[in-house]
């Protein structure tokens, strides 16, 4: 997880100003939580007015905002005309620049996702840590794809051949578990993990001779 | 002709075109196409399936139908009365709720003529969605969930086996019904805005709620359904799908709802000392930001706003209709009518968006398994194949959360592990849209072969 201040540049509308709002953007919900609250509020104010100007400055914050969804770049003109409107009323006024000040500060700490951290082609991953990892979100091709990688750098067959084979078996390929497992039993350096292997070869019913 | 007589004929030639819009825009996508599948599976079997047996992906947990009684429900109208009768089923529940909406709570003529474009609206906003699955039950669930709760806010008694049978039935026809919970808590909150009390409104609506989740318990799987589609909501996935995304506000479709809530925010603020003006604002409010969040809420932002118009329309004063009102009455129905028969008039081919002949293909040229295909045809392949195959993915998204559902959007904008993910997943045959990028990428690819290509498919063996 990290943090880009230059995107919530962005989604603040100062770039891609002519897009329109999606809620599924990095701090969209934020944004779009704090502009419906400054919506409320400006709401609340415009009720309490008596005079009919209330009523035409809510209406045309109203389609501000629309505008807004419309155009991200129409998100700080709304900010303004909320925050100017809302004058009038000292407790609304501090709840608008609250608002606003909590928006900017949420859009710019919501957390992204780096780019490209799920890169199948990139040297740097750990084939351990991978291989763990998608056997726990239960998904044996991508487990043994990471489990291949890791096996591939073992420089004698140990638990990454071992976790190779396990997720053959899983997925259907008997032949080629069953040799990756007698590899292991046949070549291994560590007793330990040539047991282990023993006992898969004799549950998949084929015990070395 | 009395103009009572011409109201009714409009009334009625209003209900035609309503019922002709949602067949017109009827079909059976990859959702209702699943549903038939998972039908058809307990109809085979007698029994629940435990785990899935449809997809080669999808994760190994226990698979709970979120709505048993559509699902086989629908495969036994399939099997006796064929695909069309199917679509027929679903058109009734959707073009009732519009109906309902238009008509319950508009109690005179001018109010139901006010009404009737926001229904429209209500049937056209999310056009491109309607088709035959669960979500059919669940609009009528909801505005009936709207119309019980608008009884309770006005006072009205509402008989206290009516939540519960809401519940019971919404629950075993779609995931939705955690609305029939939710949203009567949301009112009762909302009250409490209101500057005067509102008496036992807010008791009444949490005994509503609580009544609504106490008939929701009665399913196949009891509370452990409950628990599993509060899952499917929270699932990382869900907010993936096109429909649980901000609609397209580029398009003036979208935002016209928007503008209602705008003006309807306006209205109410003029009489925000009124009863329930401010609950009311409150919830539009809500409502508004649903709609901003995903399109799937914007028909419940619509519904909601039908209301607060016919509400509104209501309470004007009543005025003597001018003399020819009778005669704009018979020729507005005349047009109506008319042009609900000739929608209702359409052939519908039940296979029209799925691919029959591809799927059909895969099955005579015995092509290999791990066959790859989109999101949106799996659950089409499913009933199809009837098990004989297994597909890659479908539109039970929860159940591929495990990495397969971020790996279908790499595969199909041809991202640049695309090639490395179809050997991961070990696919040999490929069916998937033709001229979508990925079947330009095959077309070019050495290492595969073009076998079929038709109006909406093509298909790739590996080489």
């Amino acid at each position: 997880v990290w943090f880009d201040s230059s995107a919530a540049a962005s989604l603040l509308g100062l770039d891609r100003s002519l897009e329109a709002f999606d809620a599924n953007d990095p701090g969209g919900r934020a944004l779009l939580l704090g502009r419906s609250a400054l919506l409320a509020t400006a709401w609340w104010v415009a009720t309490q007015s008596k005079s009919p100007s209330g009523d035409r400055w809510f209406a045309a914050l109203g389609f501000c905002f629309l505008g807004s969804l419309a155009a991200r770049g129409l998100g700080i003109p709304f900010a303004l005309l909320a925050v100017a409107g809302s004058v009038r009323e000292p407790r609304a006024l501090f709840a608008s620049l609250l608002l606003v000040a909590c928006t900017a500060v949420a859009v710019v700490a919501w957390p992204r996702q780096p780019p490209g951290s799920d890169d199948l082609t990139s040297g740097d991953a750990n084939p351990i840590a991978e291989t763990v990892r998608w056997a726990a979100r239960d998904n044996p091709f991508r487990a043994r794809f990471w489990a291949a990688q890791w096996s591939a750098r073992e420089a004698s067959p140990g638990s990454g051949h071992l976790t190779l084979a396990r997720a053959d078996w899983e997925l259907g390929h008997a032949e080629e578990a069953r040799r990756g497992a007698a590899k292991v039993v046949d070549e291994a350096d560590n007793d330990k993990l040539k047991g282990q292997a023993a006992a898969l070869l004799r549950e998949w019913e084929l015990v070395p001779r | 002709v009395s103009r009572a007589t011409a109201g009714r004929i409009w009334l009625a030639s209003g209900c035609l075109l309503l019922v002709g819009l949602v067949w017109d825009n009827m079909a059976i996508l990859g959702d209702g196409f699943w549903c038939l599948a998972a039908g058809d599976f307990v109809l085979r079997t007698h029994s629940l399936p435990t785990v899935d047996p449809f997809a080669f992906t999808s994760r190994a947990v226990p698979w709970v139908l979120h709505m048993p009684a559509f699902q086989v429900g629908g495969a036994w109208l399939v099997a006796h009365a064929g695909l069309r009768a199917f679509m027929a089923a679903c058109t009734v529940p959707i073009a009732a709720s519009a109906c309902v909406l238009w008509l319950v709570p508009a109690r005179r003529l001018r109010a139901q003529a006010i009404v009737l474009p926001v229904v429209i609206l209500y049937v056209l906003v999310d056009a491109d969605d309607i088709s035959a699955r669960g979500q059919a039950f669940g609009d009528l669930g909801l505005v009936l969930l709207f119309v019980a709760i608008e009884r309770i806010r006005t006072g009205s008694r509402v008989w206290p086996g009516w939540p519960v049978l809401l519940g019971m039935a919404w629950a075993n026809l779609h995931p939705s019904f955690l609305l029939g919970i939710a949203l009567p808590l949301g009112f009762a909150a909302a009250a409490t805005l209101e500057p005067a009390p509102l008496g036992s409104v807010p008791r009444r609506l949490v005994v509503f709620s609580g009544l609504a989740l106490a008939g929701a318990c009665v399913n196949p799987y009891s509370v452990v359904l409950l628990i599993d589609v509060v899952k499917l909501w929270a699932d990382p996935t869900t907010a993936g799908i096109d429909l649980f995304r901000s609609p397209n506000f580029h398009s003036p479709g979208w935002l016209s709802p928007l503008v209602l809530a705008i003006v309807l925010l306006v209205l109410l603020g003029r009489q925000a000392r009124a009863r329930r003006a401010r609950s009311d604002s409150a919830m539009l409010l809500a409502f508004m930001v649903a709609a901003c969040l995903a399109r799937r809420y914007v028909t419940m932002l619509v519904a909601f706003e039908a209301l607060l118009v016919a509400r509104l329309a209501s309470e004007e004063p009543l005025r003597d209709s001018p003399r020819w009102t009778t005669g704009a009455l018979l020729g507005f129905a005349g047009l109506q009518g008319s042009y609900g028969a000739v929608l209702l008039s359409e052939s519908k081919d039940p296979l029209r968006d799925v691919p029959a002949a591809a799927g059909e293909t895969i099955d005579r040229l015995a092509l290999p398994d791990r066959v790859l295909n989109p999101y949106h045809w799996g659950g089409y392949l499913e009933w199809a194949w009837r098990g004989r195959r297994k597909v890659f993915i479908d539109g039970r998204n929860q159940l591929f959360s495990n990495g397969v559902f971020d790996d279908e959007e790499l595969i199909a904008s041809v991202a640049p592990q695309a090639a490395t993910l179809l050997d991961l997943y070990e696919i040999q045959t490929v069916l998937w849209e033709g001229g979508a990028p990925l079947d330009q990428a095959l077309a070019h690819d050495p290492r595969w072969r073009e076998v079929h290509r038709d109006r909406i498919a093509v298909v790739y063996v590996r080489r």
